[in-house]
């Protein structure tokens, strides 16, 4: 048995190179694990609706069930104006739950164990988010960094920190998602590896794994769930303008 | 011998009105349930609420550290620069913590209420 560390699962592998003018494009496993989350999270968004049944059958209800969930979320975080933002919410909670979802399967790859991924995800909402501030309100945006009944003898200090702690956004997104998935799949692959090492007396790390497979279920959700919570909340200030 | 099904029909009447109220009140309390805050249908545990925290206040220092280490390497200022920017990365990072636990207590309140 060959001794593995249980960061290997988070190897990203080329499995087709590209080069496009000196970047690296290449296809990993990664990516093709991205491209299995979009197909599957499409299929069964439209196979589920395929019947349009009045009484909705259990694919259909999964899938209406997803869609009020997430419709509701904006309309209590956001109001009504956020219905308009309603198809990339959808879109980001799908995607991000599937990922993790999906990563919890044995031998498949975690895409949102990697931070650039979540930092991706994250920079689109944030420059997203600050676009359409700046769209809808224009230079007012920028008295979002000055709270109101501000003393002019504190700007030079409190704006900064305002400034600083709304650049942190894209940054806490991204952070919270990634610590989560990994540190719940180091904690899986460790306890893996004890159950190797004790020999018989592995049955106790293995009733743990099971415990800890059903936390990193819940996590998987409630980190999907938190993302698209935290995006409709920047969503809501940069509509509102107000912390 | 006409009483009979009359008697059914109006039995039968009866029972559809009382379903429907039934359906009505029900429709109704599903729409109260849906109007409820969402966050009351997923509880956070106390880790997720302190990893919550943690990374709220170390992303702002983060992102202080790095403007003044950007500023410094630009403006040639060494160290100064990265000392200020982090020191307002904690602030803001603590300001950025106090909300996010400001905005979780309001949320326990309500919640509390409702029930």
């Amino acid at each position: 048995m060959k001794e593995q560390s249980p960061l290997t699962q988070f190897e990203i592998k080329r499995l087709i190179d590209i080069q496009l003018g000196g970047v690296d494009a290449s296809f990993t496993n990664s990516s093709l694990m991205m491209i299995f989350v979009v197909v599957l999270a499409t299929m069964l968004i439209s196979l589920g609706m395929s019947k349009r049944a009045m009484i909705p059958g259990r694919w259909q209800s999964i899938v209406e069930l997803t869609y009020e969930f997430i419709a509701n979320m904006i309309r209590e975080n956001v109001g009504s104006e956020g219905r308009r933002y309603f198809p990339f919410i959808f879109t980001l909670f799908m995607f991000i739950l599937f990922c993790n979802l999906l990563g919890l399967v044995p031998y498949s790859f975690t895409v949102t164990s990697h931070v650039i991924v979540t930092f991706a995800l994250a920079a689109i909402v944030f420059i997203g988010v600050t676009v359409i501030a700046l769209i809808s309100h224009g230079f007012k945006f920028f008295t979002f960094f000055v709270p109101p009944g501000l003393p002019v003898v504190l700007a030079p200090l409190l704006v900064p920190i305002e400034v600083i702690s709304y650049l942190a956004r894209p940054i806490t997104l991204s952070l919270r998602l990634f610590a989560n998935m990994m540190a719940g799949h180091t904690m899986l692959k460790v306890f893996g590896g004890f159950v190797v090492a004790l020999g018989l007396f592995g049955f106790a790390p293995f009733v743990f794994i099971i415990a800890i497979y059903a936390l990193e279920l819940i996590v998987a959700v409630l980190q999907a769930y938190v993302f698209t919570v935290l995006t409709c909340l920047y969503l809501n200030d940069a509509i509102h303008l107000q912390h | 011998m006409g009483d009979p099904p009359e008697r059914s029909d109006n039995a039968r009447n009866r029972d559809e009105v009382s379903s429907f109220d039934d359906l009505e009140s029900r429709l109704k309390r599903a729409r109260n349930a849906h109007t409820v805050d969402p966050h009351s249908s997923v509880p956070q545990s106390g880790v997720a609420t302190a990893l919550r925290l943690a990374a709220e206040m170390v992303s702002a220092l983060l992102v202080g550290g790095a403007i003044g280490w950007f500023l410094d390497r630009w403006l040639d200022t060494k160290p100064w620069l990265l000392l200020v920017f982090l020191l307002l990365g904690a602030i803001a990072g603590m300001l950025n913590a106090y909300r996010a636990a400001m905005r979780l207590s309001s949320e326990h309140e309500k919640n509390s209420r409702d029930v």
